[in-house]
């Protein structure tokens, strides 16, 4: 089953080979799993999704086109998934979302492992529309082209590149300046 | 990365590859939602404390100044603690299992509502309310033909008419807990920020699916009707609240900023600080301790940062026990992003105990699992529980956490930090671990310490 590509996997899928939609998990879940959580800054909210979309994907294998790119259908159904979870999570930062924040370190006898990550990139994607996060991240962590990332979003090409170039200067400039004034903040329990 | 990628392309990059989260096997658990039959639901996942939190875990209340009336003077007596069964049975205003919500009702502060409104397969229906000047929360049933979530979206854009006067968006924070994919009971909570004291008055919701955002995903619904609600709203707590505005006397400086507390209200189910704050934000709490050193649970917050980098707004806890003479409030900040688990298995054998580093240790003394719930009873012991009241989770052997549904643990004694926590019912077939996490190096910013005699 390791032997198989992709396409071998999905068609063997939809023919009620369920096995090889776990190999397909494996291979593509913790990519999921780091775009949820760039997409969400939340691990919990990202690890939801991360198991939504591969029970929603495997609902609608049938939906996907032989020949075209099953990482970049399978992150357009993230996306539109995050994109949900986001619409319908309009209050920031629980004191429960310190959970997501940087490596657990446990004790000898837990099986958990640690994680890292960089805050100010966090909080930097976190800046960006919605859509510009799908868009720097497709882009530079998955190395998708743009006609690709143009197909997932229904724009054309060029828009694409266009909404790249902004949004990446816009992303740099957050990474470089300081924090700013004049910042309006609720924060919640 | 490819040639075409530019060197700032390839900082961004590395940066990116510093993420190393931990690492998931969904293989097992969604291979076994796909083999079920195509009509069960696929949704089977846990609760939604989640949702609940993006529901907006702001309590959204009333800012209020009115002139003093005495605290109910009483001997010192423990506050009276709900029976559990009531509060995780809770139904309408008890629903979400806040205390100080079902205090009120046991002491017949609540308003019975009863309205609903029905529109395209929806039915919204109104229960019970109170209002005690600090905050409004309405109890609400939604049963819907649609998804239930798609309701919460038309919830939060609701328009909110105080005798005739439009509050503006953003002041209801719906908090609900979702039963099934098509029903849900919780708490709408409407921030209105008034100076005018308001015993009575006209409360209108109105409800649209038509307010909502291009694009919303609830007009592929076609969820699009309305649902208006005019509800008769008095503060039956009045006589038994007391407020105060203070005098710039209370306010405290040190390195890490300056504190000062303007204002507060005290009622039968809340109790509101209003202050203004200098110095650090991000990761900024506050606890507060009452004059027999109990520490207050928090129940949420509303503030924001001005442009000269001044921080304003008010916090929630759940009221005070009777007598309480003074309460201290410390702000705290966590200074390092370092997170801490620690969880062990589940077995026959109690206590449990987990260690957290230098912060404290939780007790977990009995674990009951029954058919529709499971309660975890546990203490908490350390210099800092309010650090670790609400951090007890379980953990799958495939690595996903599981957390409450209720918002907050409930205490069961008044005198000590003893707890017990509803979760969703546990998968006998499943193997779990308890653990709890929480974010260290919480520096306590004692020299901002501000104490308030309540009785002058």
């Amino acid at each position: 089953m390791e032997s198989m590509n992709i396409e071998e996997l999905v068609r063997a899928a939809k023919e009620g080979q369920h096995h090889c939609y776990g190999e397909l998990i494996s291979r593509f879940q913790q990519h999921i799993l780091n775009y949820c959580f760039h997409m969400l800054g939340q691990l919990q909210e990202a690890e939801d999704v991360t198991q939504d979309v591969f029970i929603k994907g495997f609902q609608r294998l049938e939906q996907y086109r032989e020949g075209t790119s099953f990482q970049a259908w399978l992150y357009a159904m993230t996306y539109h998934e995050c994109l949900n979870r986001l619409k319908r999570a309009k209050t920031l930062e629980r004191i429960l979302q310190v959970f997501s924040g940087t490596a657990p370190i446990l004790q000898s006898d837990v099986s958990t492992a640690r994680f890292e990550y960089n805050e100010e990139l966090r909080e930097a994607l976190l800046r960006l529309s919605i859509k510009d996060r799908h868009i720097i991240l497709q882009r530079i962590v998955e190395e998708l082209r743009f006609e690709e990332i143009a197909e997932q979003l229904q724009m054309s090409t060029p828009a694409v590149r266009k909404r790249y170039e902004r949004a990446k200067k816009q992303l740099k400039k957050i990474l470089a300046s300081r924090e700013e004034g004049g910042n309006e903040r609720s924060l919640s329990y | 990365m490819s040639e075409v990628y530019h060197t700032d392309e390839q900082m961004l990059k590395r940066k990116f590859e510093e993420t190393k989260l931990p690492l998931i096997h969904l293989e097992p658990y969604v291979l076994e939602q796909i083999n079920k039959e195509p009509q069960r639901q696929q949704n089977n996942r846990f609760y939604q404390k989640k949702l609940l939190v993006a529901c907006g875990s702001v309590m959204a209340f009333m800012v209020l100044f009115w002139a003093l009336s005495s605290f109910p003077a009483a001997a010192e007596q423990l506050r009276k603690i709900p029976i559990i069964g009531k509060i995780f049975d809770g139904t309408g205003i008890t629903s979400i299992g806040d205390p100080g919500l079902i205090d009120g009702k046991e002491n017949g502060l609540a308003i019975q509502l009863n309205q609903e409104a029905i529109n395209q397969g929806t039915t919204i229906k109104m229960q019970d309310a109170i209002y005690d000047g600090a905050r409004l929360s309405i109890s609400c049933d939604i049963k819907t033909e649609h998804q239930v979530r798609s309701v919460l979206e038309i919830l939060q854009n609701g328009i909110v008419k105080i005798n005739g006067e439009v509050l503006p968006a953003g002041k209801i924070k719906p908090m609900l807990r979702i039963l099934d994919e098509k029903h849900a009971i919780g708490l709408i909570n409407i921030n209105i920020d008034s100076l005018q004291p308001i015993r009575s008055f006209d409360l209108k919701l109105q409800f649209s699916g038509e307010n909502l955002e291009n694009g919303s995903s609830l007009t592929k619904n076609n969820i699009e009707g309305e649902w208006d609600f005019n509800l008769p709203i008095t503060n039956r707590a009045l006589n038994d609240s007391q407020s105060k505005i203070l005098a710039n006397a209370y306010t405290s400086k040190s390195s890490d900023g300056q504190f000062q507390i303007t204002s507060y209200m005290l009622t039968p189910i809340t109790t509101r600080i209003d202050f203004n704050y200098t110095g650090k934000t991000e990761f900024l709490y506050f606890a507060l301790q009452d004059d027999r050193g109990m520490l207050s649970n928090i129940i949420g917050s509303d503030y924001t940062t001005d442009e000269n980098g001044v921080t304003k707004g008010s916090l929630f806890f759940n009221p005070l026990a009777n007598g309480t003479k003074s309460i201290s409030v410390t702000p705290y900040l966590y200074t390092s992003r370092e997170i801490f688990e620690n969880a062990k298995p589940i077995g026959t054998t109690f206590p449990i105990e987990l260690q957290l580093k230098d912060v404290g240790k939780i007790i977990i003394n009995q674990i009951d699992k029954l058919e529709d719930r499971t309660l975890v009873y546990y203490k908490i012991e350390g210099d800092q529980p309010y650090l670790l009241a609400d951090s007890v989770h379980f953990i799958t052997r495939s690595g996903r956490h599981v957390y409450s549904n209720s918002l907050w643990p409930l205490r069961t004694n008044d005198t000590s930090y003893e707890y017990v926590q509803e979760f969703p019912p546990l998968d006998p077939a499943e193997q779990y671990n308890i653990g709890s996490m929480i974010q260290i190096d919480a520096k306590l910013l004692s020299d901002l310490t501000i104490k308030l005699d309540l009785a002058k």
